[in-house]
C-alpha cells in the first residue's frame, strides 16, 4: 500500500464562519445537542498598523504522532493505514485521558453515553468514495480533504500552521492551511444580531 | 602469430568460467559461491559488498587470514542511493588502502553497476597494477554475474521490506484485530518475538531514508534488528529479551553509537534519534513508538543533543501539550524583563543566563563561554536577579527561569516540511 496520509486542507481566506461544517458534522453523526465534534473561531492579530481577522474551523487532525493513542489506558484508538486516527467505542471505559492529552482537545466525552467521541474522517463516507460531512457542507470549499503526502500536487503553497495555531506541532497534525491573504478573507458582518448567542452555543 | 593463438585461448577461458557463473547462478547458487569461484580463479581475496557496503561475501583462497567487518570500510565520495545516477564513464576501478590487523592492504574496487543504478563492489584485495589483463577480464565478467545476484537479491528485500513495512505499522499504530493473528503474521515474518522491546526512530532527509534502513548492525543481543520505514521515519525495533534493565541504557547506547557511525561513514547527514521507553511486548509497541516520535521532536525543537530518550526527559514532555497561550505568558512572566532590558539597553543577560545554566551556574566556565571576565559575569548575574527579582541560588526560580528558556527556545520552532 502506498504510504497514505489522510487530512484537511483549509483555506482561511474563504471560510465565512458559516459553521455549515459543524452543523453538518452534529447532524450526520446524530450528535447529542451541545457536542460538535468541529469548531469554528474567529482569530485575529496585529500584522504592522493592520488587524487581521479570519475564521479558524477545526476538529481532529489525525496527527501523525497522535497524543490519544499513545495515552489511552484501554487501547481505544488506532490509526489505520491510510492515517484515520479511529476510536473504539467498545473499548473507551469514558476515563477523558484522551480529552485532556490531546493538545487540540479534539475527542470530547459524550454525556449520554458516557464515552469520548471524536472526529473519524467519515471513513465510511470515504470508503464509498464520498466526502466527509464537514467538507461537503462547505459552501465556499474553504475545507477540503486531502493526502497529506501527496499534498505538494494540489497546493504547493500549503503552510502547516496559521496564527491561532500551536506553534509547537510535536504531534504533526495532519492539516494544511493556505496562506493568510490580507484584505481577501471574506468576513460575516461583525456583531450582527444573534452572534453572541450562536457563539457561546458552539463552545 | 603465436601471441594471437594464446590470446584467443585465454578468451575461450574466460569466457568458459563466465559460462559456469551463468549457470551457478541460474541453478541458484549464492554471491558467497560466485565470489569463491572468482577468487580461485584470479588467486586473490575477493570481497564483495552491496551499494550500501555491507559485506556480503569474502572469499580467500590465499588463506592471508584476513578479517573483515559488517561494512567494507570503503571511503567516502560516491552517492550510494540506490536510484542514484551515476554516470556511465565513471570510473569502474579505484584503488586503496585498507587498515587491517595485519597492517596497510592495497585493493582494488570495481563498482558493479548499470548506467543509472549501483549494486554493489567487488573488491580484490591487492593494486590493480598486479592484476593480469585476463585477470581483469574474469572479474568483469563474474561482476556481470554478481550483479545479476545483487539485483535478485535487492527485488527480494524489496518485496520483503514493503509487507515488513505494512505490517510494522499495524503493530505501531495499534491497527489490528486480533492478538493471535498479529502473533502468528510476525511469526511469518520471521519476527523476534519475546520482548521487551526498545523502539528507535531515526530521522534523516527523506532522500537517504532507503540507505539509512539498511545501514544499521546486522545483529542487536543475538537478535536481528527490525528495521521499516513509516511516515518518513526509519523506525528501528530491538528485542531487549534476557538482558538486565541496567543492561538496556548501555546497550541501546552502543547499538546507536554504532548506528551513527555508519550513518556518518556513508554521508547521511542530519541525522536524530528518538528512543521510546522500554515495551513489554509486542502489543505495547504503540506506545513506546509513539514516546520515541515525541522525544525525536522535542529533542530536535529543544537542540537537546542528536539522541534523545524519551524517560530522560522528564517535566519538558509537558510543554508541548499546554495551551500555547499560557507558555507564553509563563515565559513573559519568568524572562520578559530581562528580554525588554537586552532590547533597550542592547544587551546579553538572556544568552548569559542561558548559558549560566547550560555550565552548571560554574561562574569560571560560564565566564570562558561567554568570553568575559568572570566579575563581568557576576555583575550581570546580579543585574539578572535585580531585574526578575529572583535568587540564583533558589532551586525554584532555576527551575522557571530553565522553564522559561525551554519555552522560548520552542518559540523559534518553526517546522517547514
Amino acid at each position: 500500500m502506498a504510504p497514505s496520509q489522510k487530512g484537511f486542507l483549509f483555506d482561511p481566506n474563504r471560510c465565512l464562519g458559516c459553521r455549515a461544517c459543524v452543523m453538518a458534522c452534529a447532524a450526520g453523526k446524530n450528535l447529542p445537542p451541545g457536542i460538535y465534534l468541529r469548531h469554528v473561531e474567529m482569530q485575529e492579530f496585529r500584522q504592522g498598523p493592520r488587524i487581521m481577522k479570519f475564521f479558524l474551523s477545526t476538529s481532529c487532525n489525525h496527527c501523525v504522532n497522535p497524543e490519544c493513542l499513545r495515552l489511552c489506558p484501554e487501547r481505544a484508538f488506532r490509526k489505520r493505514q491510510d492515517g484515520i486516527v479511529m476510536h473504539d467505542l467498545s473499548k473507551c471505559n469514558g476515563c477523558g485521558t484522551c480529552t485532556r492529552g490531546c493538545p487540540f482537545e479534539a475527542p470530547m466525552v459524550n454525556p449520554t453515553t458516557g464515552k469520548a467521541v471524536k472526529c473519524d474522517l467519515c471513513y465510511d463516507r470515504l470508503d464509498e468514495g464520498e466526502m466527509p460531512f464537514c467538507v461537503a457542507a462547505c459552501p465556499v470549499q474553504a475545507l477540503r480533504q486531502i493526502d497529506i503526502w501527496h499534498l505538494k500536487a494540489h497546493a504547493p503553497d500549503a503552510v502547516k500552521r496559521l496564527h491561532g495555531v500551536l506553534k509547537l506541532q510535536v504531534t504533526q497534525p495532519s492539516i494544511r492551511y493556505l496562506s493568510l491573504k490580507p484584505g481577501k478573507q471574506v468576513l460575516r458582518h461583525a456583531g450582527r444580531k444573534g452572534d453572541e448567542d450562536e457563539n457561546e452555543d458552539l463552545q | 602469430m603465436q601471441e594471437g593463438k594464446g590470446m584467443k585461448m585465454k578468451t575461450k577461458i574466460c569466457n568458459e568460467i563466465f559460462m559456469e557463473a551463468i549457470k551457478d547462478l541460474a541453478q541458484g547458487r549464492d554471491i558467497p559461491h560466485l565470489a569463491a569461484l572468482l577468487a580461485e580463479e584470479i588467486g586473490k581475496p575477493v570481497i564483495v559488498t552491496d551499494d550500501v557496503k555491507r559485506v556480503m561475501a569474502i572469499h580467500d583462497p590465499l588463506g592471508t587470514g584476513v578479517r573483515v567487518g559488517e561494512f567494507f570500510p570503503l571511503p567516502r565520495g560516491r552517492n550510494n542511493d540506490r536510484k542514484s545516477p551515476l554516470p556511465e564513464d565513471e570510473n569502474l576501478v579505484r584503488e586503496g588502502l585498507w587498515e587491517t590487523e595485519q597492517g596497510l592492504i592495497n585493493y582494488s574496487c570495481f563498482a558493479i553497476q548499470v548506467p543509472d543504478r549501483l549494486y554493489g563492489y567487488c573488491i580484490v584485495l591487492g593494486a590493480y597494477r598486479e592484476l593480469e589483463a585476463r585477470d581483469k577480464m574474469i572479474i568483469r565478467q563474474l561482476s556481470l554475474t554478481l550483479l545479476l545476484a545483487l539485483k535478485e537479491l535487492l527485488d527480494q528485500e524489496i518485496i520483503r521490506e514493503r509487507l515488513l513495512d505494512e505490517f510494522t505499522y499495524d503493530v505501531l499504530y495499534n491497527n489490528y484485530d486480533s492478538k493471535v493473528a498479529l502473533y502468528e503474521k510476525a511469526r511469518r515474518l520471521q519476527w523476534h518475538l519475546e520482548g521487551p522491546f526498545a523502539v528507535l526512530v531515526l530521522d534523516t532527509p527523506a532522500d537517504r531514508l532507503n540507505t539509512a534502513r539498511r545501514l544499521g548492525p546486522g545483529l542487536f543481543n543475538s537478535s536481528a534488528p527490525i528495521y521499516t520505514v513509516i511516515n518518513e521515519n526509519v523506525v528501528i525495533i530491538l528485542s531487549l529479551a534476557n538482558l538486565s534493565k541496567e543492561q538496556y541504557m548501555g546497550s541501546c547506547d552502543s547499538f546507536v553509537r554504532e548506528l551513527m557511525a555508519n550513518l556518518e561513514a556513508n554521508s547521511v547527514q542530519n541525522t536524530h534519534i528518538g528512543i521510546g521507553s522500554v515495551a513489554a511486548s509486542l502489543t505495547d509497541l504503540h506506545q513506546s513508538f509513539q514516546e520515541a516520535k515525541v522525544a525525536l521532536e522535542l529533542g530536535k525543537t529543544l537542540g537537546t543533543g542528536d539522541i534523545s530518550y524519551f524517560n530522560e526527559l522528564g517535566f519538558l514532555k509537558f510543554i508541548f501539550s499546554a495551551p500555547a497561550q499560557e507558555l507564553q505568558e509563563f515565559a513573559q512572566r519568568h524572562l520578559g524583563r530581562i528580554i525588554a532590558y537586552d532590547l533597550e539597553m542592547e544587551t546579553d543577560l538572556l544568552q548569559t543566563i542561558e548559558v549560566y545554566l547550560n555550565q552548571q551556574g560554574q561562574i569560571t566556565n560560564c565566564a570562558k563561554a561567554l568570553y568575559v571576565h568572570e566579575n563581568t559575569l557576576r555583575n550581570r548575574l546580579k543585574k539578572i536577579e535585580q531585574l526578575l527579582g529572583i535568587d540564583l541560588k533558589r532551586i525554584d526560580h532555576l527551575l522557571n527561569i530553565y522553564i522559561a528558556l525551554q519555552i522560548l527556545k520552542t518559540d523559534h520552532y518553526d517546522e517547514v516540511k
